[in-house]
């Protein structure tokens, strides 16, 4: 494993603080001094201390700060039940479409087939767009709803017929300095916010999640570019090919340590996150298991120097070339012998699968739900788009259980709000939003990746999101300039929910125009717009 | 260079402490028992500084007199000359130097060779067995969400008096040991932005603009889940920004920090101790601890930043009167394997030392040291359960009801002078 750098993520490697005695005993002749005036220091202390009370922002009037129950604060709407009201839009145009819509596993009905979701087709379109892409702009939404969900679909997975140019053109005059590295989050920030395919940059995102590795340590900004783009362009592909791709790659070659895995007396970091975090979960290998493999691999090493192209080196005299005992199976294995013995358990499919899943629809899935996308995995041998394909048509994937019940990652929030607001932008503002609430790309807090769900939400990101609201609601003013109008309350909710009546949001909204009724209305305009983006609802994604 | 006595004189800890300079060293134990009966302190806070990544115990506390340590250690080794002594047997890590005088006056208690059955070799694992006090089954590491121990300790508590800001934790995410829905846990990640900002152009809007947001956090919304963790996040951060804001504005530490982030860290616990009376829990974070090579000069590094950020905050605690408040408890998913790899470094391990320090601790060695030579495939055997330590704070340092937090008996150790 490596460094976790949770706490400070600009912590430079290995340079804290030189000061060791020298240091105290300054502190010590400060607190000489401090220690004279003690009492008094004290005393003041305790003044202070009696006016430090916590002080309770006021809360809306109906009921009083109930800490730390929420308690129903506006009074309930009568309207709208528990289930959506499908607003009046019409049925979803079945087009023909260019390729055939390849159905890889007879079983399970797809949600063509058997429709039970409860969802208006605009709803099923924007969450497949959320989930699958980074979300759309008002107009990637109204002609999502009108070529239907199937073609929707289609176009994410099948991405490669969607001309993209516009993209390349963009990151051309970013005018990107990959020196910094800075820069390297601007870069996949500007491809994930106005890209026209967007699923290849969110399986990267997935797999640089869990495939992970971290700038911190491996100090390469190239190496790390390597990576990503490994994980952009062959994270759809094979499973099998990734992981044996994943194994020579320069960043993670540094980063698990496989570098320094030699014969004489192995390095087992690599192995045992191979099983651990990429492939098995505990539990389904034994210790024996890390070590075996550990010596597969080695002599797997590096060769060239930081910043000038570092590239994978099988160094054969470092390699163990005896008889290996792996997961039930004997022989003169190598790493690659390692991906294949691991990819036979049937733990394989169903790990990936469910981290496919959980990525993409809700935590916990049912038994059945990987028993089918297993087989589908099996059958394609491995490969990831048919999975995708496969779990974007599950009827289960358009359920209560999974519409709007992921907390959305901070790349996301800030990433789908950009699509949303339509900012035409070089990306430098937005670039480092996503770490103040917790998720720096390139470094992520330890080999495990980003927790993710409910572990984005704490009291400190809670604020950020705010802050981040209040940002954009200020540079969509600026954008818009004064007296022209920023999106009104109805464009608002028919854009950011869907169109589906939210009574509690309803509610907010009508205290707030109340209370603040002879107010400057672009001032009124722009707290709308952040009372959207900053409220519960637009955290769920 | 100084010699260590010296130091010592002149050290913050001998001045704010008011006692006399230790005559005999070292006496952790003996200072322990002029100890049993200081008044008990009206609040008790628990610091927990977590080392992460699996600190390497045999070279925090060295036994340098051991020879089977110098063989499986080869050149990862510490020599006798470089310790500072504990007893004839063990030794500190040179770098611990700052916490050293803390030893010597019996405030701090090690709890040697700490663990548990079936270790899990596995970060993720390991810690989540800490983090919520499980009992692995030995069988298949099962990681979970669900309250943290600390978080189980919080919500016992009164919720009618718990106050805005029981816990603090330092670190962009939240420490599972303190995840808990149903009690506010305040995650401060860096001060700066700990605040909500406003509408500066609209003052007036602005406020009703909060008002609106704060009251939609409150109402439910089809959601019972999402509602109680969005609305209880919001409702911490309200309430812990202002709090801690005005403690940060308000508060003048005592000594000079060493400049670095777990410093740092310790620093905002300081002013929350000083300033919220509600305080119960800190938690802080050092990372980089999973040494799998280069460990000599990178466990140097670390254990330099630990043992000056404690000494640090200690003295300013103690300067600010809250030095019998407050126990510091350590810990680490696992400690190394005995045997170093080919890459200077040393593999996942077992067992490993917990540290308490206070004032109410009482000072000296816990447990038993685990054996080198009688060894579990490489690995150390655990003497200690981690659970008997939790049981201690738990149930001799806050008063809790420690079986029902950790879902079972054990046995507390009798290392706390107050309340036994």
């Amino acid at each position: 494993m490596t460094p976790s750098q949770e706490n400070h993520t600009d912590q430079s490697a290995g340079s804290p603080s030189s000061i060791t005695r020298r240091q105290l005993i300054k502190g010590a002749t400060a607190l000489g001094l401090s220690a004279a005036v003690l009492g008094p220091l004290l005393a003041a202390c305790t003044r202070v201390e009696n006016t430090m009370t916590v002080t309770p922002v006021p809360t809306f009037p109906p009921t009083p700060a109930a800490t730390p129950i929420p308690a129903p604060t506006f009074a309930p709407r009568p309207s709208p039940t528990a289930t959506f009201q499908p607003t009046a839009t019409p049925a979803p145009v079945s087009q023909p479409t260019a390729t055939p819509f390849p159905t890889p596993v007879p079983k399970a009905a797809t949600i063509f087939e058997a429709d039970t979701s409860n969802l208006t087709d605009r709803q099923k379109v924007s969450h497949v767009l959320r989930r699958a892409g980074f979300g759309y702009s008002k107009s990637d939404l109204d002609r999502a709803e009108s070529i239907g969900l199937k073609a929707t679909i289609n176009e994410l997975v099948d991405f490669e017929s969607v001309d993209d140019s516009a993209l390349t053109k963009r990151i051309g005059d970013a005018g990107l300095d990959f020196e910094l590295r800075s820069e390297l989050r601007r870069w996949w920030f500007l491809r994930m916010a106005y890209t026209k395919r967007p699923l290849p940059e969110k399986i990267a995102l997935f797999w640089h999640g869990i495939l992970t590795s971290g700038l911190t340590k491996v100090g390469d900004n190239y190496a790390m570019i390597d990576q990503n783009n490994l994980l952009k362009d062959r994270g759809m592909g094979s499973y099998n090919e990734l992981l044996k791709e994943i194994g020579r790659d320069p960043a993670m070659l540094i980063w698990l340590d496989s570098r320094l895995n030699k014969k004489k007396a192995p390095n087992e970091n690599y192995a045992r996150e191979l099983m651990e975090l990429f492939t098995l979960s505990p539990g389904y290998y034994t210790e024996e298991d890390v070590r075996e493999s550990a010596r597969a691999f080695t002599g797997w090493g590096t060769k060239g120097q930081k910043d000038k192209g570092i590239h994978f080196l099988f160094r054969t005299g470092q390699h163990d070339n005896g008889t290996k005992v792996f997961l039930g199976e004997e022989g003169n294995f190598d790493g690659d012998d390692v991906v294949d013995i691991i990819l036979r358990q049937p733990q394989a499919a169903r790990f990936i699968t469910t981290k496919l899943w959980e990525f993409f629809a809700y935590t916990d899935p049912e038994p059945r739900i990987i028993d089918h996308l297993s087989e589908v995995f099996i059958t394609s041998d491995y490969v990831i788009r048919d999975v995708v394909r496969a779990l974007l048509q599950m009827p289960d994937f358009y359920s209560q259980k999974a519409y709007r019940t992921q907390i959305k990652s901070p790349i996301d929030l800030v990433v789908q709000t950009v699509r949303a607001m339509g900012f035409d932008d070089n990306g430098k503002r937005f670039t480092r939003v996503p770490d103040a609430m917790g998720q720096t790309l390139f470094d992520p807090p330890d080999v495990a990746g980003w927790p993710g769900g409910e572990a984005w939400i704490n009291s400190s990101s809670m604020l950020q999101r705010a802050n981040f609201a209040n940002s954009v609601a200020l540079w969509m003013s600026q954008i818009n300039s004064e007296g022209v109008s920023l999106p009104d309350r109805d464009e608002l909710m028919n854009l950011l929910l869907d169109g589906v009546p939210d009574p509690a949001m309803e509610a907010a909204l009508d205290y707030f125009e109340a209370e603040t009724k002879g107010e400057d209305s672009f001032g009124i305009q722009r707290a709308i717009l952040y009372l959207f983006l900053a409220g519960p609802a637009l955290q769920r994604g | 260079m100084l010699s260590r006595r010296s130091f010592l004189k002149k050290s913050a800890l001998a001045l704010v402490a008011g006692a006399t300079i230790p005559s005999v060293f070292p006496r952790g134990v003996a200072v322990a028992a002029e100890r049993g009966s200081l008044a008990p302190s009206p609040r008790r806070i628990l610091i927990i500084v977590q080392l992460k990544g699996g600190n390497d115990g045999l070279n925090t506390i060295v036994p340098y007199t051991d020879d089977s340590y110098y063989d499986l250690r080869g050149d990862l080794a510490l020599t006798p000359d470089q310790v500072i002594p504990l007893n004839d047997e063990l030794g500190f890590h040179p770098n611990l130097s700052a916490i050293a005088p803390l030893w010597d006056f019996g405030n701090l208690a090690i709890v040697q060779g700490t663990g548990y059955p079936y270790p899990s070799y596995s970060h993720f694992v390991a810690m989540d067995y800490w983090e919520r006090s499980r009992t692995p089954d030995g069988v298949k590491g099962l990681i979970g969400s669900g309250s943290g121990w600390l978080g189980k300790y919080l919500e016992q508590l009164d919720p009618t008096t718990i106050g805005a800001v029981p816990a603090m934790n330092i670190g962009s995410k939240l420490a599972p040991e303190l995840a808990s829905r149903k009690v506010p846990i305040s995650t401060v990640r860096s001060l700066n932005n700990y605040q909500l900002q406003k509408d500066r152009r609209y003052r007036a809007i602005s406020e009703t603009r909060l008002d609106t947001l704060h009251a939609l956090y409150k109402t439910p919304n089809n959601n019972p889940d999402m509602d109680q963790l969005l609305g209880g996040a919001f409702q911490a951060a309200l309430d812990g920004s202002i709090a801690v804001q005005e403690a940060h504005a308000a508060y003048t530490p005592a000594v000079t920090y060493p400049d670095t982030n777990l410093a740092e860290d310790l620093l905002l616990l300081a002013e929350g101790i000083h300033f919220n009376q509600d305080l119960k829990v800190g938690h802080v974070a050092i990372g980089g601890f999973d040494t799998h090579a280069n460990q000599l000069a990178e466990h140097g590094v670390l254990l330099l930043e630990f043992s000056e950020a404690v000494a640090a905050f200690w003295a300013d605690i103690a300067a600010h009167g809250h030095q019998d408040e407050v126990v510091i408890m350590t810990w680490s998913e696992f400690g190394r394997r005995p045997d170093s790899n080919a890459s200077g470094g040393t593999d996942h391990g077992s067992a490993g030392p917990i540290f308490l320090f206070g004032n109410q601790v009482i000072g000296g060695l816990y447990g038993e040291p685990a054996s080198l030579t009688n060894l579990d495939k490489k690995n150390l055997k655990f003497t200690t359960d981690f659970r008997s330590v939790y049981a201690t704070v738990l149930e001799k340092w806050l008063g809790a009801p420690a079986d029902d937090i950790l879902h079972g008996r054990f046995e507390p150790i009798p290392l706390i002078a107050t309340n036994t």
